[in-house]
């Protein structure tokens, strides 16, 4: 059977395992000498990828939660939506939310994601209080601080290749209302796009889209969206109802000239508005779209994300927007996050300063442009995301992740044999 | 997924038995007490039918085992068991040993029926199941070279039939299969005419189609029916004359 990530740029031709149970999955996976877990393919990438996927599917329970506490335990393939829609009607939200509601506790782990807060919270598994881990040998280790501490800090954000994260304890955050109160600040370049945001941390959470047409001397200038829970509940349903996903082909719209016009015409539609949402509309955009294809139609879409330190973020993201202008590739969705101080975990993507997120439809002449880009990040001492990245050599990964080493030396102990391997794993040799 | 467990079958006729039902398309659980050997075959099957396959490790004489697999198997989901678990011995040595009496009288009877039993309870709470269960044409009438492992598989024989009462309404078939003689390491050292000994693959198939069908008490290959209806209407003082 053919799997596909979300962003549909890549396919594989793998068996799906979906275990109903802990007990069968600890059964099935010993009979594999290599195999991958996959949440549900929210990524853009081959993480999940490999000949034999076991999917988290149906282990899906919510075991254990406390209204008094805000400590939720569930399993793995609890997806974010799963989870929200169970906590939030008792005022408890997940301290960090990605930009799609379909990722599941253990993809959240495995990427060590990051949401419209890092400068506040930090990336997720800085909230896991601990986790149990199914590995190569059959084993499940309950890691935390103080017990396999450093297999911890290689499960976060080690992208599935330690072994299955089965079952996840997390404390919550207490929020005054589902409802969030939000702003829309336009801006006029990518210096005052950066000062907006840096004048806005005291806001709940925060993300500026940048429009990619405008001219080389205005790069940068976009829209800040701001975001603060909202002191009353103005609905008593905590979450609105999520309207299915549009899966209708519209990847036709979405050109090169449609798509300046929409990052001429949204700024606009900005200016500065305070509004009242509800907590979906404002974390999902994306989910609003089944999959890729839909966009960008069948060769689907390609991100490329990076983080740069505070002290070289407007030089970075100015240079890395002016390669792409020279390289005339239209940039169809630019997104800009403050990101907080980084963790310990060995492959956590932030750092402490901007994080830039362009999408673009896949094409082969991106090559080129992406090997340039990888050199300016490599400049600014910054890095690229492990989960949206598709291409990028062994050697620049080992620069950008110099502390693989030690992951090599966990994957040595708990997995000698290299059973959890994917094509990613594969390709950055891990 | 829903699986259909082999318990003993790393031995001759279960591998064959294993094969039977992953040709066709059943998920199989392999349950045997060396895991190697289980493991093995578990990957063998997932590697030649496009079915998945697992494996569990048992030994049905050792109660602390039991209970941890009566625990896992609350989480797994199983349409039906099929047991070849046999162990035949050596009655000149079971004279002598206390040993090896238990050991024959444990695996073919008391220790198989907790096993049993363990899955007796497990399909009523899910309100379906079958069993296949292999016994001997030994069961039927004891002879001096194996009465121990005889008598232990005649106990087998009366617990199953009460059990298939028990069963009946239930929707959980229990098919009994009494086995003549078959090529495999437990017959190796027996001198037995070519007439009177089976195959193991044709004797798999055959317990594959007679459970499919939920019969009763089957017989197999089928003139074993026969035979014993001889060997069993001997009159007992000629039959305690009869060298067998
Ligand atoms: C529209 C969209 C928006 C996004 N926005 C953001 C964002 O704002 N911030 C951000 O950080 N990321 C974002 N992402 C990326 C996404 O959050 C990650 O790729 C996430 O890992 C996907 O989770 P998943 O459950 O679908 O896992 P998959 O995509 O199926 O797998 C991702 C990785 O997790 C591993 N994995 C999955 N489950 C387990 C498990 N139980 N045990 C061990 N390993 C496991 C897999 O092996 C793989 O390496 C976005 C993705 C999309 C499609
Ligand atoms: N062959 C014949 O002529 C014949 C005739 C009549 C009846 N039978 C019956 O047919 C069945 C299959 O026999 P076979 O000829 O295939 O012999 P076999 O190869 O010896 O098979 C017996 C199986 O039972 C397993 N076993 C023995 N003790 C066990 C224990 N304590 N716990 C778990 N499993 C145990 C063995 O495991 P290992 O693989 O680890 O040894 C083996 O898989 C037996 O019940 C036998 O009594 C055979």
């Amino acid at each position: 059977m053919k799997i596909s990530n979300w962003a549909h740029n890549t396919s594989h031709d793998a068996e799906l395992i979906s275990p109903t149970s802990v007990v069968e999955l600890k059964l099935l996976v010993a009979n594999y000498d290599q195999i991958i877990t996959q949440g549900n393919q929210a990524n853009y990438n081959d993480c999940a990828l490999a000949e034999k996927i076991i999917t988290t599917k149906q282990l899906n329970k919510i075991t254990e939660f406390n209204p008094d506490t805000g400590i939720i335990t569930c399993q793995s393939g609890v997806n974010i939506k799963q989870l929200l829609t169970h906590i939030t009607p008792q005022k408890w939200l997940l301290p960090v939310i990605p930009g799609t509601y379909e990722a599941t506790i253990g993809g959240a782990i495995a990427s060590d994601v990051h949401g419209k807060n890092h400068y506040h919270f930090g990336s997720f598994t800085e909230h896991v209080l601990s986790l149990s881990l199914l590995t190569a040998q059959g084993q499940i280790i309950q890691c935390d601080r103080s017990q396999h501490h450093d297999l911890l800090l290689n499960t976060c954000g080690g992208m599935g290749l330690t072994g299955i994260v089965l079952s996840v304890t997390i404390q919550l955050i207490k929020i005054s209302s589902s409802q969030l109160v939000s702003k829309q600040i336009k801006t006029t370049s990518l210096k005052n796009t950066l000062l907006t945001m840096e004048q806005h941390t005291h806001e709940d959470y925060m993300v500026a889209w940048i429009n990619g047409s405008s001219s080389k001397e205005q790069m940068g200038l976009g829209i800040v969206n701001l975001a603060s829970h909202s002191d009353q509940d103005k609905q008593t349903a905590a979450v609105a109802p999520i309207k299915k996903p549009m899966s209708l082909p519209i990847s036709w719209l979405l050109n090169p000239i449609t798509q300046r016009l929409f990052n001429w015409f949204y700024p606009f539609k900005a200016r500065y508005k305070i509004k009242h949402v509800d907590l979906f509309t404002f974390f999902f955009p994306l989910n609003k779209i089944k999959d890729a294809k839909v966009l960008y139609g069948k060769k689907g879409v390609t991100q490329y994300q990076c983080v740069f330190p505070q002290e070289h973020s407007y030089d970075g993201i100015l240079e890395l927007l002016l390669l792409v202008k020279k390289f005339k590739q239209t940039m169809y969705l630019i997104s800009m996050k403050k990101m907080g101080p980084a963790n310990k975990n060995t492959f956590s993507f932030p750092l402490k300063g901007y994080t830039l997120a362009i999408d673009f439809k896949m094409d082969q002449r991106l090559k080129e442009l992406f090997t340039q880009m990888d050199e300016t990040v490599t400049k600014y001492c910054g890095k690229v995301y492990l989960c949206k990245n598709r291409r990028i050599s062994k050697e620049v990964f080992q620069k950008h992740y110099p502390q693989y080493v030690n992951f090599k030396q966990v994957k040595q102990q708990v997995d000698p044999q290299g059973k959890f391997q994917s094509l990613l794993s594969q390709r950055l040799g891990l | 997924m829903s699986y259909v467990a082999i318990l003993g079958a790393t031995g001759d006729i279960g591998i064959e038995l294993a094969n039977t039902y992953a040709s066709h398309g059943h998920a199989v659980m392999v349950i045997g007490r060396n895991t190697a050997a289980a493991k093995t075959l578990s990957k063998q099957l997932m590697a030649q039918y496009p079915i998945k396959s697992m494996h569990l490790t048992l030994d049905v004489n050792d109660t602390g085992a039991i209970k941890v697999f009566k625990r896992d198997i609350q989480q797994l989901d199983i349409k039906g068991v099929v047991s070849v678990v046999g162990y035949l011995g050596d009655q000149q040595k079971a004279e002598s040993s206390d040993q090896e009496t238990q050991l024959i009288i444990n695996t073919n009877f008391s220790s198989l029926t907790f096993v049993i039993q363990v899955f007796s309870q497990y399909f009523k709470t899910k309100k379906s199941g079958f069993f296949a269960i292999i016994t001997s044409v030994a069961g039927d009438r004891g002879k001096k070279s194996n009465y121990t492992y005889g008598a232990a598989k005649a106990g087998l024989s009366t617990y199953l039939s009460g059990l298939r009462n028990q069963l009946s309404g239930l929707n959980i078939p229990l098919t009994e299969i009494k086995l003549g003689y078959v090529k495999t390491k437990m017959s190796q050292d027996k001198q037995i005419s070519k007439y009177l000994s089976a195959e193991p693959k044709e004797i798999a198939q055959l317990i594959y189609k007679n459970q499919q069908k939920n019969k009763n008490i089957v017989y197999l290959p089928l003139k074993w029916y026969w035979i014993m209806k001889v060997i069993k209407s001997i009159p007992e003082f000629v039959f305690k004359k009869i060298n067998l």
